[in-house]
């Protein structure tokens, strides 16, 4: 189905009337306007290993659909909303050890999150500093979608204009919040909070009637700690790296774009036996599409 | 995380009152003359306090009795010991020599104040971080015998250098400057000498300073710093011009 999609999108883009726009920034120009549906096909692998060898695994994979609008107060100040919604959840869990865990398959669907985000632009200097905050007020268990906390985030962002190229990024410190999941079983997992600090790097070439963006990050992150009745994984610190290809369209006041992302982290474990290489990964991949209209 | 919930409730009240704000010219010219008379320093100090004070709530009391990390964990592996090396304010000093040299030879101002500026923003640097080192008194995480973890001095002197060379020769110079800026503060985490916080912390003071000296420069307000002898030693004298 995605695939059909992916393909008309293709047939259909060249057919209309476009024209260049790069909104680097995504802040509405004067009193304008943004809104901004998405869809992606998402997958996240939690994975704990033992000198690569894995111990237990959970991979989730679902359609993740946001749909957002951005406001300006003043020229350089804007505010935004968003919604997350999920659909097709599927979480698979499989567990090597013998324990009171049983591995099998658990079907998701609801809202995962409502986004709320702010952000000051100085339009001279090409910076812009921005606040995001995400959460539920929802319980998370297996079966629904939710979020199941809080994050919070605040990003400086910057960009060098060379002609059709441009480069930009971005440099951020998120907080991901606590988060407490009810599962199938009985158990109640909760992830503690930790932080991560990274830097964004974005190289975009501006075509006649598309923009053409590649990006890529890395991050380093605080202490990571999932604990439940049956485990507890403890780690002390971690990294990660990720990249992200964008192809967006602009067309009659609007963007269309298509996007493919990967990320990873790992998290150095604690364990009572230093002889032991265990380590905590998890590996995020999404294929989107999306639109972008300015009002 | 009760305070996010907090922050999250609010901000969600907050926001729909946010349809009643008139486009507002005004509030826009203020921020734009803030920004002409202090740059981007107060921006610095307040993201990258705000950075700190995140990573350094976030840590663990346990990590204390760390020992040293998994070569898998580690993003830089083996790599690390050049970040140690070369982030020991050997750049910011080669900086400083180089400049002030070809400055005073070939009798060009503008390399005399580049080599001044990295100078000046590099003691502050160097003076802030040796004063917080000694006052905190913060454990390394893999080497707990040794007390001089917060701030990074390696991070701190590292960005004091790639923020006066962004400023000085642009951000062609100033990429490559700041990249190896990060690779050296990563490298502190990368072999257990420094938590995230404390990297945080010195990139915060190093680029504070040199854009802090650089917009006081630009500003007509010069201030300086110096070594004073006492009878019972040396003192510290700072000095602004208002």
């Amino acid at each position: 189905m995605n695939r059909v999609i992916f393909i008309l999108l293709f047939i259909l883009i060249p057919s209309l009337n476009i024209y260049s726009r790069v909104n680097f920034f995504e802040q509405p120009i004067a009193d304008e306007i943004i809104y901004d549906f998405s869809s992606r096909w998402k997958i996240l692998e939690r994975e704990y290993e033992d000198n690569s060898r894995v111990i237990d695994e959970r991979e989730y994979s679902s359609l993740l659909n946001r749909l957002a609008f951005t406001k300006s107060i003043v020229k350089s100040l804007s505010y935004g909303a968003a919604i997350n919604v999920e659909v097709l959840g599927e979480q698979k869990k499989s567990y090597l050890e013998p324990g009171p865990l049983t591995s099998g398959v658990v079907k998701y669907n609801g809202v995962r999150s409502l986004e709320l985000y702010s952000q000051y632009l100085n339009l001279n200097r090409h910076i812009a500093f921005e606040i995001h905050l995400e959460g539920t007020l929802q319980d998370a268990r297996e079966r629904n979608a939710s979020l199941g906390g809080y994050n919070g985030s605040f990003n400086f962002k910057y960009l060098h204009e060379l002609g059709a190229l441009k480069i930009g990024g971005k440099i951020f410190s998120s907080v991901i919040g606590k988060k407490r999941v009810y599962r199938q079983d009985g158990e109640r997992e909760i992830s503690d909070p930790y932080n991560q600090f990274g830097k964004e790097l974005t190289v975009v070439y501006e075509f006649e009637n598309m923009t053409v963006s590649l990006s890529g990050h890395f991050l380093l992150a605080t202490d990571y700690v999932i604990r439940s009745p049956s485990y507890t994984r403890n780690s002390d610190k971690g990294f990660g790296v990720g990249g992200e290809l964008k192809i967006i369209y602009h067309f009659n006041g609007s963007d269309l774009y298509l996007w493919h992302d990967r990320a990873n982290q790992v998290f150095n474990v604690i364990t009572t036996d230093p002889g032991l290489q265990h380590e905590y990964e998890i590996e995020e991949q999404s294929s989107g599409v999306g639109f972008r209209w300015y009002y | 995380m009760v305070l996010l919930r907090v922050l999250f409730i609010t901000s969600l009240l907050f926001s729909s009152s946010l349809q009643a704000f008139d486009f507002n010219l005004e509030l826009d010219e203020k921020m734009s003359k803030f920004d002409d008379k202090y740059g981007p320093t107060p921006w610095i100090i307040l993201g990258g306090s705000a950075a700190t004070a995140m990573a350094y709530l976030m840590r663990k009391d346990r990590s204390y009795r760390k020992r040293e990390s998994y070569e898998e964990t580690q993003p830089l592996q083996g790599l690390g010991f050049v970040g140690d090396i070369i982030g020991y304010g050997f750049l910011n000093g080669t900086y400083t020599l180089a400049l002030g040299w070809y400055g005073f030879k070939y009798d060009d101002i503008e390399a005399k104040r580049s080599a001044e500026l990295m100078a000046r923003a590099s003691a502050y640097t160097l003076a802030t971080t040796m004063l917080l080192k000694n006052l905190i008194h913060e454990k390394r995480p893999g080497y707990p015998d040794d007390d001089q973890s917060f701030p990074s001095g390696h991070s701190a002197a590292s960005f004091a250098f790639a923020s006066v060379v962004t400023l000085r020769h642009g951000w062609g110079w100033g990429s490559l400057a700041y990249t190896m800026a990060g690779f050296i503060a990563v490298s502190r985490v990368n072999d257990d000498y420094h938590y995230l916080h404390d990297l945080l912390a010195g990139a915060t003071i190093g680029a504070a300073y040199a854009y802090g000296v650089h917009q006081n420069f630009k500003n007509g307000q010069s201030y300086w710093f110096s070594l004073a002898p006492l009878p019972q030693g040396l003192g510290a004298v700072a000095s602004l011009e208002f």
